[in-house]
């Protein structure tokens, strides 16, 4: 068997990929702990499931301007630095499920293709992002075996 | 592979839930009413709005209408087909459809419907596209719902313009 240091898995329970545009997955990664997106998804009760898989449809199916479900940051924040980052959380937020992520491009020929990788999970109770959650996503997005693996994945889409 | 709104009916009527409130809020936005405004015109406390909006999953069809109405909405249920029987890609949003209502002019009665959908057609056999299109707004103004901020919501759009280019 091939080794891998990380791979990517498909978001459970949505299309792997909606109109060539866009797809989700979760970035799993055994050697880094930072990487906890996908096991903390899987641990959460279903009522917060269905606010965050309601988020994910709105993503999915291209209903951008929903910040109560999901955003970016732009490059007037941060001094730009997380404009390929993302994040999803349930509505109400409660208890301030988070599920962060970044975007990439995985295919040049396919130029309207989005993915969406979740990386890591938070729980927060405060509107102000944790930068510290960004920096940590963002050097993971960075990675040579990260890009990889979003590579890797995306030639299996279609 | 089923979407999630396929693993029981809580799931899918959450999401049809969460679809009503999103389409509700983005109406009365276009409405200049906010939370506070809804919560005076339907006699609950704000907090009993936001609870509401933010679990949407226990609405009935009741309270849907008794929401709508105190905006001062209306609210349909629509049945579709999207060639989708397995529920592999969960439902279509309820803006959609109200958006999809907007493009054609928001008609109300069979014949408006049939003079959209003849519109329509000559717009995709390549007649005179642009005018017939414009004529099936123009035709449905006078009967939108009197309220001058709805109307307004209705502009051209990049949309438009990619509906006007297909059937250019």
């Amino acid at each position: 068997m091939e080794h891998r240091v990380c791979w990517l898995e498909a978001v459970p329970d949505h299309p792997p990929l909606r109109d060539q545009r866009r797809g989700l997955a979760f970035l799993v990664h055994p050697k880094d702990k930072r990487v906890t997106a996908k096991d903390s998804f899987s641990g959460l009760p279903s009522q917060i499931k269905k606010k965050l898989n309601t988020s994910m449809d709105y993503w999915l199916g291209g209903f951008d301007n929903k910040p109560g479900h999901h955003h970016g940051w732009d490059k007037s924040e941060y001094s730009g630095k997380y404009v390929m980052l993302w994040v999803f959380k349930c509505r109400d937020d409660q208890a301030g499920h988070r599920f962060y992520g970044f975007m990439q491009n995985p295919d040049p020929k396919r130029p309207r293709l989005r993915l969406c990788v979740l990386v890591e999970y938070a729980s927060k109770d405060q509107n102000q992002t944790d930068e510290s959650i960004l920096q940590r996503v963002e050097s993971i997005r960075i990675q040579p075996a990260v890009k990889k693996a979003v590579e890797a994945y995306a030639c299996r889409l279609s | 592979m089923k979407h999630w709104t396929e693993q029981d009916i809580e799931s899918f009527r959450y999401r049809l839930g969460s679809d009503f409130i999103e389409d509700l809020e983005a109406n009365m936005k276009a409405l200049g009413l906010n939370h506070a405004s809804l919560a005076q015109r339907k006699g609950v406390s704000q907090a009993r709005v936001s609870q509401v909006f933010n679990d949407p999953g226990n609405l009935t069809l009741e309270s849907m209408i008794e929401w709508t109405r105190a905006a001062g909405l209306k609210v349909s249920v629509v049945v579709y087909d999207d060639e989708d029987a397995k529920n592999e890609l969960g439902p279509i949003p309820a803006e959609v459809f109200q958006r999809c209502w907007e493009l054609c002019g928001k008609p109300s009665t069979q014949w408006q419907l049939e003079e959209v959908s003849t519109g329509m057609f000559s717009m995709a056999a390549g007649e005179q596209s642009e005018v017939v299109f414009s004529d099936a707004i123009a035709f449905a103004e006078p009967v939108s719902t009197g309220n001058a901020a709805a109307q307004s919501q209705y502009s051209p759009k990049p949309s438009d313009e990619a509906i006007l280019e297909l059937a250019a």
